[in-house]
């Protein structure tokens, strides 16, 4: 089963997206800050990182950088999930290594083929279990 | 007034000065007299004969000296009337000057003053001749002064400052002007100094200055303002729509159709408010000059048929048939694509919208240095009073439109914006019940040589997943391209060699090379160029790169993230050398395995040989640092739980060793580590592996994804200082 961290501070938000990917046979474990979601990706390597920028404590693109950063979770694949749309903010997360960038609110078929197309591409041996 | 009198008395000429010069005048004149009696006749007849003669010669030399006299006497009575005229006149200038003048001793003292000067100083003129600054000024601003004046006094010529000074009149910035004047000797006598007092244009300024500043960051804050605005709808939006969503969803699973199409309203409201969020933060954008163009070469016919295309069963769903003429020559144009498709979105959008079983026409052609897009449709059209008003915020043709077409009513208005910025326009005419046609005008650009196509063509190759081991050789010389072939083959290196920028750029996209070799010097681009184009594309930004110049590195090396440099002619080894850091499978590494499981650590360890790698072992923490001392691993397999120094002991001797901080480790143990350790060993980069979940036969996979892993440099300099 493909299994996705989503680091959200918002919990309408976590509970609306974790069911609609349940739905499509994708696990989520749902972390509320930067900090834990640290530690998840370390622990437990997800197939893809769900991301939030603005969060209590250290923000998204930070998360993200110490991500890339560790040799362990370098290439775990990251979208960034925000409500911030600028452009600048998006080049701030394609830089810091994002794989993509969904914007909130989620057009939800975009965020499957985006979440399928990252997973593969990190490990095309892996059966997708997205549907 | 005696400084009056002081200037007067340098100028006048005086009495006696005139008395001498009328003196020598008479001299001159009487020259001929004396003279006459030696150029007569014979003396004995001249006494008899000449006396007559003599007196009336006397007579006449009396008259033209007189004669001479009144005439100098009126020259000069003319002359001091002139002078007194200049002085008078130098004076008025010097009384009723609206800037401030002085003249100072070189003591320092005031000789003479105009009343404004005074004025600022705060006391009569009258009351400030023969004193110095000292008795209407600071101290501070007394020294200031008198460091002025001696500069002047000092020869240093004509001086000019600006000048903040306290006086008992009050602070003043004055714009200062000090020369010297000098005495009949043309030595330095004093000090002239002329002032204007710009307290008010200082004022002025600073005020300037501050309402500019309050309205930046008022600027700022509003920019602000609208992104914060911006996320704070969205973020409740999210949950709105993706809940609707589901809830549809699961009502259309139900076969419970009336709750599926409650919730179907519900979302395309949602959808609605979304697009109203979209379109004002777009036009905010605009109006605060937020908004940056972004142009590249492209087809253009490619980019509208792509267009069409997407709207396609927009228009079938109204009946309506959408098609595309492109006149012949229309090539390539310069154009921001994300802001042009997205007005040209907006024009098709309308007019399918508005036409039912009807035709809608885009049609594409190119007027001299302009590209013309037209759509037209059979629709409904407007009256010329609509369309007066259809380019304006929130003006459908009618408000029930609004709620029959949807829209936010902002479309128009941010194509109009939008055209504006990309230096184009746009027009309408229409006829009510006979159909609206747009039309599109924009500027070519600057297409300049470039091959678009290539672009084109490259971004229609799917790229393979992964990185292939090939190495990727970017050089206009055919020789040397097959130099590095040669060299690297030998190694069974595969090689692909690109002869331009854009051959680079294509086969870089559909090949995926391990590494890439890279000539600065090529003909149709610059190697930074390639360089800036890889590091723009977020799928290959990681791609190594290895940089063959002629001359020196130069900075921007460092900014492009350039992981090695070579300079021409290089060396074979030192060559292959570099390309064997990022290509291969990462056999023949160095591994050293420490457990205190005799068993469990020598089966790791010929499972790791079998791969082919070099592989020591230890059954403790002090005889593993000391084998590392003398040779660091490529990778270090750690237990945790170890009696005498346990792992963590021996990752903390590691970070304090230089030789061995760079080295990754990889944990495997049995032990539950806590949240808080695994946080502590987060910045090592080390990889955990459970002992008993991970057979052998993992434990092998997860070293070769981390030797993998630590090969691909991240940006430059910092993989070593990341492990």
């Amino acid at each position: 089963m493909t299994t996705v961290l989503y680091v959200e501070d918002d919990e309408d938000n976590a509970f609306m997206l974790g069911r609609r990917l349940q739905r499509h046979g994708i696990q989520i474990r749902h972390v509320e800050d930067g900090e834990k979601a640290l530690i998840a990706a370390v622990w437990k390597r997800p197939d893809a990182v769900l991301l939030d920028i603005n969060l209590p404590g250290i923000n998204g693109l930070e998360v993200l950088q110490k991500l890339r950063a560790n040799a362990l979770t370098r290439d775990v694949p990251v979208i960034v999930l925000s409500a911030h749309v600028m452009e600048d903010d998006i080049l701030r997360a394609m830089q810091a290594g994002a794989n993509a960038f969904v914007p909130k609110p989620i057009d939800f078929p975009k965020l499957l083929d985006a979440l399928q197309r990252v997973i593969q591409h990190d490990n095309p041996d892996l059966e997708d279990s997205a549907s | 007034m005696r400084a009056k009198k002081g200037i007067n008395q340098m100028k006048r000429p005086t009495p006696a000065n005139a008395a001498k010069f009328v003196g020598a005048l008479l001299l001159f004149a009487n020259l001929p007299l004396f003279a006459q009696p030696s150029s007569a006749g014979p003396p004995t007849q001249a006494d008899t004969v000449g006396s007559d003669y003599v007196i009336g010669v006397l007579v006449l030399l009396l008259v033209a000296v007189g004669t001479a006299l009144v005439l100098l006497a009126r020259r000069f009575l003319a002359m001091r009337k002139e002078m007194a005229a200049n002085v008078r006149l130098l004076d008025d200038f010097f009384l009723h000057s609206n800037v401030a003048m002085k003249v100072k001793d070189k003591d320092g003292r005031i000789l003479r003053v105009n009343d404004v000067a005074a004025g600022l100083m705060g006391r009569p003129a009258k009351d400030l001749l023969g004193k110095t600054v000292d008795v209407v000024a600071t101290p501070e601003t007394a020294q200031l002064i008198r460091m002025h004046d001696h500069e002047v006094l000092d020869g240093h010529g004509v001086t000019a400052y600006e000048e903040h000074l306290n006086y008992l009149g009050g602070s003043y910035s004055l714009l200062t002007r000090r020369f010297p004047i000098t005495d009949e000797h043309n030595a330095i006598a004093g000090v002239g100094v002329i002032s204007m007092d710009i307290t008010q244009r200082m004022h002025t300024e600073q005020e300037l200055r501050i309402a500019k500043m309050e309205a930046d960051s008022a600027n700022r804050a509003k920019s602000l303002f609208l992104a914060n605005m911006s996320h704070e709808l969205r973020t409740p939006l999210n949950s709105i729509i993706g809940l609707s969503e589901l809830t549809f969803e699961q009502a259309e699973e139900r076969e419970d159709h009336e709750t599926a199409e409650i919730m179907q309203r519900v979302v395309n409201a949602g959808r609605h408010l979304l697009s109203l969020i979209n379109d004002i933060l777009d036009i905010s954008r605009i109006e605060s000059g937020r908004i940056e163009l972004h142009t590249e070469v492209v087809h253009v016919q490619t980019l509208l048929e792509s267009i069409i295309n997407s709207m396609q069963p927009l228009a079938r769903a109204n009946g309506n048939k959408l098609l595309l003429e492109a006149a012949p020559g229309v090539d390539l144009a310069c154009v921001d694509v994300t802001r042009l498709r997205q007005v040209v979105l907006n024009l098709i959008g309308n007019a399918v919208k508005f036409t039912r079983n009807g035709e809608v026409k885009v049609a594409l052609s190119c007027q001299g240095e302009h590209l013309q897009i037209v759509v037209a449709d059979t629709g409904i059209g407007m009256t010329p009073d609509q369309l007066q008003r259809i380019f304006e915020p929130f003006e459908q043709a009618d408000r029930s439109i609004a709620r029959r077409f949807g829209g936010s009513g902002l479309g128009l208005t941010i194509s109009r914006q939008l055209l504006g910025l990309m230096g184009g326009n746009i027009g309408v005419t229409s006829d009510i019940q006979s159909g609206s046609v747009f039309t599109v005008t924009l500027p070519v650009g600057d297409v300049g040589n470039a091959q678009a196509r290539s672009y084109l063509l490259a971004d229609d190759i799917q790229p393979m997943p992964g990185r292939n081991q090939v190495v990727l050789v970017v050089d206009d010389d055919e020789d040397a391209c097959e130099l590095v072939r040669n060299a690297l083959e030998r190694d069974g290196i595969n090689v692909v060699s690109a002869s331009s920028g854009e051959q680079a750029l294509a086969l870089t996209r559909s090949l995926r090379p391990a590494v890439m070799v890279l000539d600065i010097l090529l003909g149709d681009m610059t190697g930074w160029d390639v360089l800036a184009a890889i590091r723009a594309d977020p799928e290959h930004a990681e791609l190594p790169v290895i940089l063959c110049t002629v001359t020196d590195p130069d900075q921007r090396t460092g900014v492009l993230g350039v992981v090695e440099h070579l300079t021409k002619p290089f060396d074979r080894d030192h060559l292959s050398h570099l390309v064997q850091r990022f290509v291969g499978s990462g056999k023949n590494s160095s591994l050293l395995v420490v457990d205190d499981d005799d068993f469990y650590r020598d089966s790791i360890a010929n499972a790791l040989r079998q791969e082919g790698h070099q592989v020591d072992t230890a059954p403790n923490g002090e005889h593993a640092l000391t084998i590392m001392r003398n040779r660091p691993p490529d990778l270090l397999l750690l237990d945790m739980v170890m009696p005498g120094m346990d792992g963590l002991a021996v990752i903390e001797a590691m970070r304090t060793d230089p030789l061995l901080a760079p080295v990754p480790i990889m944990l495997v143990t049995a032990a539950d580590i806590s949240p808080e350790v695994t946080r502590n060993l987060y910045e090592r980069a080390v990889l955990l592996v459970r002992k008993g979940e991970a057979d052998h036969a993992d434990v092998v996979y997860h070293v070769h994804r981390l030797l993998d892993r630590l090969r691909i440099p991240m940006g430059g300099h910092e993989a070593r200082a990341a492990t």
